[in-house]
C-alpha cells in the first residue's frame, strides 16, 4: 500500500519531476520520522530531496517538518498502489457439485449455532444431508471448532462439508483445526436425532398433560424439548395448538415457552427444508398465532 | 432569453426593507468593476472596503444569486444592486468572467435545481443556490436560507472564534511534539492526549477531538508507531491549517474540512440538497465505537456501466450513532435494493448521504458487478488524493482470498492484491466460502489495509 507510483488511470503522463519524487518518497519519509522522533530541538530536519522543497517554506522547523510531512504522506495514500500478488499459491478446494444451501436453512443453521434449540441441531444435518446440498461455507469455521470437543460433530461436518473441511484446515491453519477428523472416543457425546418414540400421538398427549397437571418445571425442559424434537413432524402443528392453549401458571411458564418456541422453531425448520423434496409432504395445520 | 427585470421587480426580490435600500446604494456603477451581462446571467465584481472584491453573479432564469460578501441575507444587496443596475442598462453584454462562467456551469448540471426554482422562492433550490460566505475569522460556513434571527449570527460568530482558538492551540501542540520528539515520554501518558481532545471538544471541533484520541492507541502499539503516529500528526497539522484558512480553499475541499473538523450541518439543509436518485443496493454495514458512541456506517452503492464498459460505482454512507441505552438500529438492511434520493452532505468527496424519498424497495438483491483490486485502489487513491484525512473508502472487488505469510492475508487478483487488516476475524469464513476461487468482497480500504463486511457467494449475502 505505501509504494509510491502515478496513479495507474492518471489522465496525464507523469512529467519528470513527478518521477524522481516518487523515487525519493521514501527517503523524504525516512529523513522526516527521524528527525521527528529525536525532536527538530535535536536534530533539525534535514533538506529536502528534489520537488519535496516546494512544501519547506515554514520558518518553524517543528511546522516546516509537519508541512514536509503532510505533503508525504498526502502523496503516498494518494498514489498507493496494489501489491504484488502473493508468492504463496493456494490450491482450491475439491469442486462441489451440489447446489448452495438453501438461504433460509443457511440463517437457520446460523441460529442453532449461536444456541438456540441446539437439540436440533442433528436434525438439521440429516435434511442437510437427505437434501443434498451443500453446508453454508460460512459456518464450516465455527462448526470445525465446535467439533473438536464433538467427534461425532466433526465426523458429521466433515462428512456434509467433503473435500472442504480438510482443505481449509491446511489453507488457514492458524483456525486450529486438524486437517484429519477428530478421533472418536468412548466417552465422545453422541451426535443424531433423538430416536422416534413408537407412539407420537400418545408422546404429545404426554407432554401436554404434564403441561396441564403443572408438573412440567424447569428442570424437565430438556427432556420435554427432547421429545418435541423426537415426534412425527406431522404432530408439530397439534403439539404446538396444545402448547398455546394452556392457561398461564407461573411455575410452568418458562418451560412453556421454551417447549412451544422448540416445537415452533422445528416446524419452521422442516417448513423450510420441504422446499427441497425429501420431506414427508402432508398438509399441515396452520401454525396458531405467537401465544406470548 | 430572460426578460430584463424593472427597477420594481428587483427591489420585489428584496428578503427585507433594508437590504433594498442598500440595494440603491450598490447600485452605483462606480462601485463595480468588470460588470457584463449575457442572454442568461449578469455578473461583475464589487469593490468594497476589503481587500478582495465580492464576486457576484445573478442567474437571471431561475433566478438564482451568488455572492462572496459575509451577508446572510440571500439575495444581498450585491446581487441586488447589480440587478438595479441591469434594470437600469448600466450594465452591458459581455463575455462572462472565469467565476461567473465556473458556477453557472455548474449550475447547468444540476437542471432539477433549477427548476425547483421559482422567483420569489431561493431557500427550495439546491446546493448551489447555498449562499457561501466568508466571514472576519476566515471560518466559512453553508447557509440557505436568507432570513436568519440574529441570535443565530451571533452564535455563529462565537463558535467561529472558538474553533479558531482551539485550531490555533491544536497546531501549536502538534508543533511542540514535533520539537521535542515522539520519544517524549509525555506523549507515552493517555491523559496528554485526552487533555488536548478535551480542548477540542470546547472549541467545538468534535471530529478532531475523535481523531487525536484515536492517534492516542497508537503511540507504541509496535516498533514501528513512531511513522503511524507521526502520519496522523501530519494530517492533523494539514487539516488545522486547512480549517484556519477555509476561506482561500475551493468550496468543495472547504466544507470537506469544516465537517472533518466537526462542523454539523443540519439534516433539512442537506435533505435540501439536489438529490441523486438511482438503484441503491446496500452492500455493506460496519461499526465502531468512539468512547461511549456506537458509529454505525451503511454503505450504499449505485452501479452503471461506464464508458470503457467496466462498472462505475457511486457510494454512499449513512451514518447512524447509537449510545448506551439507545443501541443504533439497523435501517437499511444488506442485501436489499432500494430506488431512492440519495442527499449528500457538502465537500469534496461524496460519501457521506442522507436517503431522501423511497421511490420503491427495499427488496432483496445481489451485487451485480464488482471491481478490479486495481480499480478499488485507484478510486481510493483519487479520493484519498482530494481528502487525504479519509481514514477509510469503500471497494467492491471480485479477488481470491490468499496469504501473503506471518498469519497476513490478502485479497488477490490479476491486477494485484491489497492486504486484509490484521487480526480480521473473520478471516476463516472468508476463505471457507471462497473455497480458493474469486468471489464478490465489498469491505472498507484503510491505511493498514480493507475490512470485508460483505461477502456474496453463491447467490447468498453473507455479513462478516
Amino acid at each position: 500500500m505505501n509504494g509510491l507510483s502515478d496513479a495507474p488511470d492518471a489522465p496525464d503522463a507523469p512529467d519528470a519531476l513527478a518521477v524522481v519524487m516518487a523515487r525519493s518518497a521514501t527517503d523524504e519519509w525516512a529523513a522526516l520520522v527521524g528527525a521527528a522522533v529525536l525532536g527538530t530541538d535535536r536534530r533539525p530536519a534535514p533538506a529536502p530531496g528534489p520537488g519535496w522543497d516546494a512544501w519547506n517554506t515554514a520558518t518553524d522547523p517543528a511546522e516546516a517538518l509537519l508541512d514536509r510531512a503532510a505533503a508525504v504522506v498526502v502523496a503516498r495514500r494518494a498514489g498507493s498502489c496494489p501489491q504484488p500478488a502473493p508468492a504463496i499459491e493456494v490450491p482450491t478446494a475439491p469442486t462441489d457439485a451440489r447446489p448452495p444451501c438453501p438461504v433460509a436453512c443457511a440463517a437457520r443453521l446460523g441460529r442453532l449455532l449461536a444456541g438456540e434449540h441446539d437439540v436440533l441441531l442433528p436434525e438439521w444435518f440429516a435434511r442437510c444431508e437427505a437434501a443434498g446440498v451443500q453446508l453454508p461455507w460460512a459456518t464450516l469455521p465455527a462448526l470445525l471448532l465446535r467439533g473438536r470437543r464433538h467427534p461425532h460433530l466433526d465426523a458429521a461436518v466433515r462428512r456434509l462439508a467433503r473435500g472442504r473441511a480438510a482443505w481449509l484446515a491446511e489453507v488457514v491453519p492458524e483456525l486450529g483445526v486438524r486437517p484429519t477428523p477428530v478421533p472418536i472416543t468412548d466417552q465422545s457425546p453422541p451426535f443424531a436425532m433423538p430416536p422416534a418414540p413408537p407412539d407420537s400421538a400418545a408422546l404429545v398427549t404426554t407432554i401436554v398433560t404434564v403441561f396441564h397437571e403443572r408438573t412440567a418445571t424447569w428442570a424437565a425442559a430438556r427432556e420435554l424439548a427432547l421429545a418435541a424434537a423426537s415426534i412425527d413432524p406431522v404432530w408439530l402443528p397439534t403439539l404446538i395448538a396444545q402448547l398455546a392453549r394452556i392457561g398461564f401458571d407461573p411455575t410452568i411458564e418458562r418451560t412453556r415457552r421454551e417447549v412451544l418456541a422448540a416445537a415452533e422453531f422445528r416446524h419452521a425448520m422442516l417448513l423450510e427444508w420441504s422446499a427441497r423434496p425429501t420431506y414427508p409432504s402432508r398438509p399441515s395445520d396452520p401454525i396458531p398465532g405467537d401465544p406470548a | 432569453m430572460a426578460v430584463r427585470p424593472t427597477p420594481e421587480q428587483v427591489l420585489l426580490l428584496a428578503p427585507d426593507r433594508a437590504a433594498a435600500a442598500a440595494a440603491s446604494t450598490a447600485a452605483d456603477p462606480g462601485a463595480w468593476s468588470l460588470a457584463g451581462c449575457d442572454d442568461q446571467a449578469v455578473w461583475g465584481q464589487y469593490v468594497a472596503t476589503s481587500a478582495e472584491p465580492y464576486e457576484v453573479v445573478v442567474d437571471l432564469d431561475a433566478p438564482a444569486f451568488r455572492c462572496t460578501c459575509p451577508s446572510r441575507k440571500v439575495p444581498c444587496k450585491h446581487c441586488l444592486g447589480l440587478l438595479l443596475m441591469l434594470a437600469q442598462q448600466h450594465v452591458a453584454p459581455a463575455k462572462r468572467l472565469p467565476f461567473a462562467q465556473q458556477w453557472l456551469q455548474r449550475r447547468d448540471r444540476h437542471p432539477t435545481a433549477n427548476a425547483a426554482d421559482t422567483a420569489l422562492d431561493v431557500q427550495g433550490a439546491g446546493d448551489d443556490e447555498v449562499a457561501v460566505e466568508a466571514d472576519a475569522s476566515g471560518v466559512r460556513t453553508s447557509t440557505r436560507t436568507g432570513r436568519a434571527d440574529p441570535g443565530r449570527e451571533q452564535r455563529r460568530l462565537d463558535r467561529a472564534e472558538r474553533m479558531r482558538a482551539g485550531l490555533l492551540e491544536l497546531d501549536r501542540w502538534l508543533a511542540d511534539r514535533v520539537r521535542h520528539g515522539l520519544t517524549d515520554p509525555e506523549l507515552a501518558d493517555p491523559t496528554t492526549w485526552e487533555r488536548v481532545a478535551a480542548r477540542l471538544v470546547d472549541a467545538q471541533c468534535g471530529g478532531l477531538a475523535n481523531r487525536v484520541k484515536r492517534v492516542a492507541t497508537r503511540v507504541g502499539e509496535h516498533a514501528r508507531w513512531h511513522e503511524d503516529v507521526l502520519e496522523e500528526l501530519a494530517v492533523l497539522h494539514a487539516l488545522a491549517q486547512g480549517a484556519l484558512r477555509t476561506s482561500t480553499l475551493p468550496p468543495d475541499l472547504a466544507d470537506g474540512v469544516h465537517a472533518t473538523a466537526g462542523l454539523t450541518i443540519a439534516k433539512d439543509d442537506v435533505l435540501a440538497g439536489v438529490p441523486s436518485t438511482a438503484h441503491w443496493l446496500v452492500v455493506g454495514e460496519s461499526r465502531t465505537r468512539e468512547d461511549t458512541i456506537t458509529v454505525q456506517r451503511t454503505w450504499l452503492a449505485s452501479q452503471a456501466p461506464g464508458a470503457d464498459g467496466r462498472p462505475v460505482t457511486t457510494w454512499a454512507m449513512v451514518l447512524a450513532f447509537g449510545a448506551f441505552g439507545r443501541e443504533v438500529t439497523t435501517e437499511h438492511h444488506v442485501g436489499t435494493e432500494l430506488h431512492a434520493d440519495v442527499h449528500w452532505y457538502p465537500g469534496g468527496i461524496a460519501l457521506r448521504a442522507l436517503v431522501g424519498r423511497v421511490h420503491e424497495g427495499p427488496a432483496a438483491a445481489v451485487a451485480r458487478d464488482a471491481h478490479t483490486v486495481a480499480e478499488a485502489v485507484a478510486a481510493a487513491g483519487w479520493a484519498m488524493a482530494a481528502e487525504p484525512w479519509l481514514e477509510r473508502f469503500p471497494v467492491l472487488v471480485c479477488a481470491t482470498p490468499r496469504p501473503v505469510g506471518n498469519g497476513r492475508w490478502t485479497l488477490a487478483d490479476h491486477t494485484g492484491a491489497m492486504p486484509i487488516v490484521p487480526g480480521f476475524w473473520r478471516l476463516a469464513e472468508l476463505v471457507a466460502m471462497s473455497g480458493g476461487r474469486d468471489l464478490v468482497v465489498m469491505g472498507e480500504l484503510a491505511a493498514d489495509g480493507v475490512l470485508p463486511l460483505t461477502v456474496w457467494a453463491a447467490g447468498a449475502t453473507v455479513e462478516l
